[in-house]
């Protein structure tokens, strides 16, 4: 079981190393004509219409890192619990516009996705787990997104739920068992790769 | 004995606040306050909004595209009057002169100046041309005015930074170094104003040679040329001038377009594939006169891209006064230089016009 948090990581790894790129694929290139049938306003001119933007559908691919407090003391300390952990997680939106190539931000601004994120430390101590997967709709930089985490090593489980706002998250977490319920406010840093296709 | 103002019961008066006079100057060398105006969240979240909205928001559909092209306009004329102030303060830090204050004629200058070149640029269209290619594009939208109200809170916020008794008299970041950083900000954001330029180029089938498309019949000109391409098909006009001593009736009997591509199928008959155009009806041009007939060719030409079917075979055939004359042929390719172009610099259109004099 321990060399499946490996192989994760593995990956995880690969896929940060691959930094921040977008890819346009040719499928679905030709614009949109409103009624072919219909002939040009001028047809002297000689000079074709225009077509139309069909929209575009992007896909994202973003990994990194999550770190952040857990505002629930689990154990009656003082001292706050924190946690770290690596995520990668799928956004699929719809534009109807598409993107302009040297645009500053090419990613999807609205749609669904999920995530599937490994905790590395948690209660203050290195602990590989629990590995968590939700699904989430996301808008601009908010989402919100509900799932189930599983650890590996205690076999204990329970659901879960994240919102986000920029790079900042809130978690709160129930596992059932010793590790009870975490409520977790940080930060992730992630890499996106984008992955466009005209609609 | 009277009492003096040495009196240890008299209360102590206040000293005399100093004469405020139009040339008293703040603090020379100031470095922790000569852009006080602009190191403020006020301020910063103004040129946060500009930038946002110029590179984010304004090609994305997040938000409507009426409220997109205001955004920006508010937030300059808010933060732009103080960046010019606060370039003249720089260059006064610089040159070891003091400081001159935000709500003197500077201020008022910075906002009558830039209101001046806002309201310019966007109501007279001479003035837009020649100031927007080395600042950048400006559309000239009569609306975009309302927007000049926010040259006053610009003012505003200068005279209320300047009063030292305002909280915001001192910055919220007293480092030197995050003055000059807030400037460069802000001077960047202000420069940086150009929208993304490499918008979508799409396929078009276009004639592979364009003499080909082309025909004369004893005095009747024609001309094919692809007047519009997308993902439901195509559209080819025949223009035609009679050079005739007599009326001429002319009529698209049969207009095909094979379409085949290079990547192998496993379904050969599925390689190929061959529709037809509307059929419209017969056109008579009198002698001198000049006419067209449009030849529609509806069919899925999105799949037919994604399948690599790029390639065209189009075969008309004409009956001229009830006569067939031979069936004319031309090659096409549906294709495009580039996944992207600037929009600023329209892709060159083929030429379609083979120069007959009159055609048009």
């Amino acid at each position: 079981m321990k060399n499946l948090h490996f192989v994760i990581l593995g990956l995880f790894t690969a896929h940060i190393a691959a930094g921040c790129v977008h890819q346009h694929s040719d499928r679905n290139a030709p614009g949109t004509i409103e009624d072919i049938r219909k002939p040009p306003r001028d047809p002297y001119s000689m000079v074709p219409q225009q077509p139309g933007d069909p929209g575009e559908q992007l896909t994202a691919l973003s990994t990194g890192a999550f770190g952040g407090v857990d505002l629930l003391d689990a154990d009656g300390s003082q001292d706050p619990f924190f946690t770290l952990g690596v995520e990668t997680t799928l956004r699929m939106g719809q534009s109807p516009r598409s993107h302009f190539d040297d645009n500053f931000l090419i990613f999807p601004m609205k749609g669904w996705g999920g995530s599937l994120g490994l905790e590395l430390v948690g209660q203050n101590r290195f602990h590989i787990g629990p590995l968590h997967a939700e699904v989430m709709a996301f808008w601009a930089a908010f989402s919100a997104s509900a799932g189930y985490a599983f650890d590996i090593d205690d076999l204990e489980h329970g659901p879960q739920l994240t919102v986000n706002g920029g790079p900042m998250f809130i978690r709160l977490r129930h596992l059932f068992g010793g590790q009870g319920t975490s409520l977790v406010i940080g930060l992730e840093v992630k890499l996106p790769q984008v992955w466009v296709e005209s609609m | 004995m009277p009492k003096t103002s040495r009196d240890p019961t008299a209360t102590p008066q206040p000293p005399a606040p100093a004469r405020r006079t139009r040339r008293t100057p703040h603090q020379p060398h100031d470095a922790t306050q000569w852009a006080n105006t602009l190191v403020h969240p006020v301020a910063l979240g103004a040129i946060f909004v500009l930038l946002l909205n110029d590179h984010v928001l304004k090609v994305s559909t997040i938000l409507p595209q009426w409220l997109t092209g205001k955004l920006s306009d508010f937030a300059g004329l808010f933060f732009f009057p103080l960046l010019l102030v606060a370039l003249v303060r720089a260059l006064a830090l610089v040159a070891m002169r003091p400081l001159p204050r935000w709500s003197g004629p500077w201020g008022w200058g910075a906002v009558l100046a830039t209101g001046s070149v806002f309201t310019a640029c966007k109501l007279w269209p001479a003035f837009n041309q020649a100031f927007t290619p080395w600042w950048g594009a400006m559309v000239p939208d009569p609306t975009d005015l309302w927007a000049l109200p926010m040259l006053a809170a610009s003012l505003a916020w200068m005279h209320r930074c300047q009063d030292p008794r305002s909280p915001v008299h001192k910055p919220h970041f007293q480092h030197a170094s995050l003055q000059w950083l807030a400037v460069a900000v802000a001077a960047a954001a202000s420069i940086a104003t150009s929208p993304p330029r490499m918008a979508r180029q799409y396929p078009m089938w276009q004639f592979s040679n364009l003499q080909t498309a082309v025909f004369e019949d004893k005095g009747l000109q024609g001309q094919f040329w692809v007047s519009r391409s997308g993902k439901t098909g195509l559209g080819v006009t025949l223009l035609l001038a009679n050079r005739r001593s007599a009326p001429t009736t002319i009529e698209v009997t049969q207009a095909t377009l094979l379409i085949s591509g290079t990547r192998q199928q496993q379904d050969p008959t599925a390689i190929n594939r061959q529709v037809l155009a509307v059929a419209q009806p017969p056109i008579t041009l009198e002698p001198g006169q000049n006419g067209w007939i449009d030849l529609p060719i509806p069919f899925d030409n999105n799949d037919a891209w994604n399948q690599g079917l790029r390639n065209g075979q189009m075969t008309v055939t004409l009956k001229i006064d009830g006569q067939t004359i031979a069936p004319l042929r031309f090659s096409m390719q549906h294709s495009h230089t580039s996944a992207h172009h600037s929009r600023f610099h329209t892709p060159e259109i083929p030429k379609t016009d083979v120069g007959w004099e009159g055609l048009r």
